[in-house]
């Protein structure tokens, strides 16, 4: 009789949550979230387990449906003040983002950024840092290189900086900004 | 909320059997901070927490139509806030049941005045007759 | 510090548990269990102190929480937060006014006659504190036949009006109190979410105080009032009653009764005061209110309120005027916290206290001793 999708029940966000933990502590593996939540996309079910009204959203590229808002419950801002980000990476950054305060870096922007694949592609990255052993090789498709850019500046002054999920149709990998990126070789 | 629980819930319940219910905002039990006005310097302050359950939802009935409906109210019990929001579509979009609702309405209304009665009854048997206590009291204390 | 962890007291601290309980149910055969209804409508002062001192308008758990406990008030309240720490945030009322209070007590001391007429309600003000030796054995048939005669002698509706004005709005109309400006007041603060650090704001304090615990409260209070500061209020207002909750419907966002609250409010006038040489002088108030009927407790905020005021603006001059030490004492979670942490094992602790008092009294004994050779 009540029909809720997957990523609105508390035992997918908890599956999707051990995942997220995962990822974030070693950048560079890819979790598949889709098997855990009836294929949604990672973005919304990433979403979905993550935020409630306390906190807020920015929807940079419309990539949500107005449906979904008062199911995530969180307040929509413009990017700029927000702390959750959800946007495409296939254009270039046209935003600076929160980055946080000496005493709360906390309080700075996480970005949900859509590409096209995570697993295979022509940009290739070298991963080190906190939760790499050693260094690990990604390759991902569907990245504007302006992002790589854009972070160095964005985490030159750790503890300040930014946090990254990267998520295609299936997966997703996190890029805390503790980690080391250096480019490889570049296709986009 | 002066009606009994089971009965909205069972209401709902009935009302809606054989139609489909889709949750626009998940139905959350949780609670609220009360925002109150100082008497003295007139600045909000927060008084305290009080329980909140809150749910909207969007009923389709066997027809294909659709209708909203939401709640929220002063209690820690999620599914009656989400049958008070079906009872909700059901009044505010006179659906096929609405007089059943009618009828714990009115049973609501009857018990919030018999509760104004008990309040009134408190005030009226305590109320102060200056006017009792004879004519020595000419100071100008009168406040208009 | 320093806490032996606990093994082989497992046994014991379940034993305690069980024993507690035991003791709750002594009375076996010839008792009968406490019912929730009970505790909030026979014991409705303890009841309301709970609510207030727990910070959570939540009548069946504080009912709940006072029989768990046996009676214990601050565990009562302890119990009461606990639960609401398990709960999500959903939402904040608008600000609610409490001129739409459903009252069922209301009194002013400063004025005899005011709008509305003055109302005792339920109190224990003009009792003879002589013992009712007739409740001793209060028979059922003698409780229940107090609440079939409660409306034999009704009044026809005449001119009690459903809610009624406050008394410092007219005060204010002719010009005794101080300007508002309500343009300048920022966002409550937050102490559920806000550690207090000094200075806050004054919203700061009257939360704190609103679930603080009503003896620390009338202590700091009285002395006050016994002169170690400058207060000498008067009660312009008092009123005990239900405040409508009214929260916007998620739809149409009008406003909506989602319930009502009973709450305790007292309005203070304290000395005359001008900020300054050019202005003109006005009446200074003081705002006590706390969930529940708990008069002294409202009295003793209000009266906190304004010696707060005073030591904010002007620095403190007396322990009830230090926001510091008020703020920090009066509540009763974090001061029975850590009153009751004591009787936990402390015993590396003392170990360690007493070989330096050993070693101290060995350097002090061996001193002796060599001075004397």
């Amino acid at each position: 009789m009540s029909k809720i999708e997957a990523i609105w029940l508390p035992e997918v966000q908890q599956q999707v949550f051990r995942g997220l933990m995962e990822v974030m502590s070693r950048p560079g593996k890819t979790e598949n979230l889709s098997e855990l939540t009836d294929n949604a996309s990672p973005a919304r079910a990433l979403l979905a387990t993550l935020l409630d009204g306390e906190v807020n959203l920015c929807d940079h590229h419309n990539l949500l449906d107005d449906a979904d808002w008062p199911l995530l419950q969180a307040e929509k801002v413009a990017v700029e003040h927000a702390t959750t980000i959800l946007c495409r990476g296939d254009s270039a950054v046209d935003f600076e983002p929160l980055l946080g305060e000496l005493s709360s870096p906390e309080h700075s922007a996480m970005i949900v950024l859509v590409v096209e694949n995570l697993s295979e592609g022509n940009s290739h990255l070298s991963l080190s840092g906190p939760g790499v052993n050693g260094d690990i090789s990604v390759k991902i498709s569907g990245l504007n290189r302006d992002w790589l850019n854009q972070r160095e500046e964005w985490i030159s002054s750790f503890p300040l900086g930014v946090d990254w999920l990267l998520v295609d149709d299936s997966h997703v990998m996190a890029l805390p900004r503790t980690t080391k990126i250096e480019v490889t070789s570049w296709v986009m | 909320m002066a009606v009994d629980e089971k009965q909205v819930k069972q209401s709902a319940q009935q009302i809606t059997t054989g139609w489909e219910l889709r949750y626009k905002a998940l139905p959350q039990s949780g609670l609220g901070m009360l925002k109150l006005r100082d008497g003295a310097l007139q600045e909000p302050f927060y008084l305290g927490e009080i329980p909140v359950a809150s749910a909207w939802v969007e009923l389709t009935l066997p027809n294909g139509d659709k209708a909203e409906g939401a709640a929220q109210v002063m209690d820690d019990d999620k599914d009656l806030a989400e049958a008070l929001a079906v009872c909700d579509a059901v009044l505010a979009n006179q659906l096929a049941g609405h007089d059943l609702l009618t009828v714990l309405l009115q049973q609501g209304a009857d018990k919030l005045d018999a509760e104004q009665r008990n309040r009134k009854q408190m005030l009226k048997r305590t109320h102060v007759d200056f006017s009792l206590l004879g004519a020595e009291e000419g100071e100008d204390d009168e406040q208009n | 510090m320093g806490y032996v962890a606990i093994k082989g007291g497992g046994l014991a601290i379940k034993g305690a548990e069980d024993t507690l309980d035991y003791l709750r149910c002594e009375q076996g055969d010839s008792g009968t269990p406490l019912d929730m209804d009970t505790i909030e409508h026979q014991l409705r002062f303890l009841h309301g102190r709970v609510l207030s001192e727990g910070g959570l308008y939540h009548p069946k758990l504080a009912s709940l929480a006072i029989k768990q406990n046996l009676g214990d008030t601050l565990e009562a309240a302890f119990a009461l937060r606990a639960y609401r720490s398990t709960k999500p945030r959903l939402l904040e009322t608008p600000v609610l006014d409490t001129s739409e209070m459903r009252v069922t007590r209301r009194i002013s001391a400063a004025f005899k006659d005011i709008i509305g007429g003055q109302m005792l309600g339920a109190t224990t003000d003009y009792a003879l504190r002589l013992m009712r030796t007739e409740l001793l054995d209060e028979t059922p048939e003698a409780f229940r036949a107090v609440a079939k005669h409660w409306f034999d002698d009704e009044r026809p509706d005449s001119d009690i009006p459903d809610t009624f004005p406050k008394v410092l709005d007219s005060l204010r109309a002719d010009g005794l109190l101080a300007e508002v400006d309500k343009a300048a007041v920022q966002d409550p603060f937050d102490i559920t979410r806000e550690p207090l650090i000094f200075p806050v704001p004054r919203s700061a304090a009257l939360a704190t105080m609103a679930r603080g615990e009503t003896g620390s409260l009338l202590a700091i209070a009285y002395s006050n009032m016994r002169g170690y500061g400058d207060v000498h209020p008067t009660v312009a207002e008092l009123r005990v009653g239900y405040i409508p909750v009214m929260l916007p419907h998620p739809i149409t966002g009008e406003l909506i009764e989602a319930g009502e609250v009973l709450m305790t409010e007292c309005e203070i006038v304290a000395m005359y005061e001008s900020d300054d040489e050019n202005e003109k002088p006005t009446f200074s108030l003081g705002y006590g209110a706390c969930f529940g009927n708990n008069e002294v407790k409202a009295i003793a905020m209000a009266i906190l309120d304004r010696s707060l005021q005073v030591g904010m603006k002007d620095g403190p001059t007396n322990p009830s005027e230090d926001p510091e030490f008020v703020l920090l004492h009066v509540d009763g979670i974090d001061s029975m916290g850590f009153c009751t942490h004591y009787k936990m094992p402390h015993y590396v602790t003392f170990q360690s206290d007493m070989d330096r008092l050993r070693t101290t009294q060995d350097k002090a004994k061996a001193k002796s001793e060599g001075a004397k050779s």
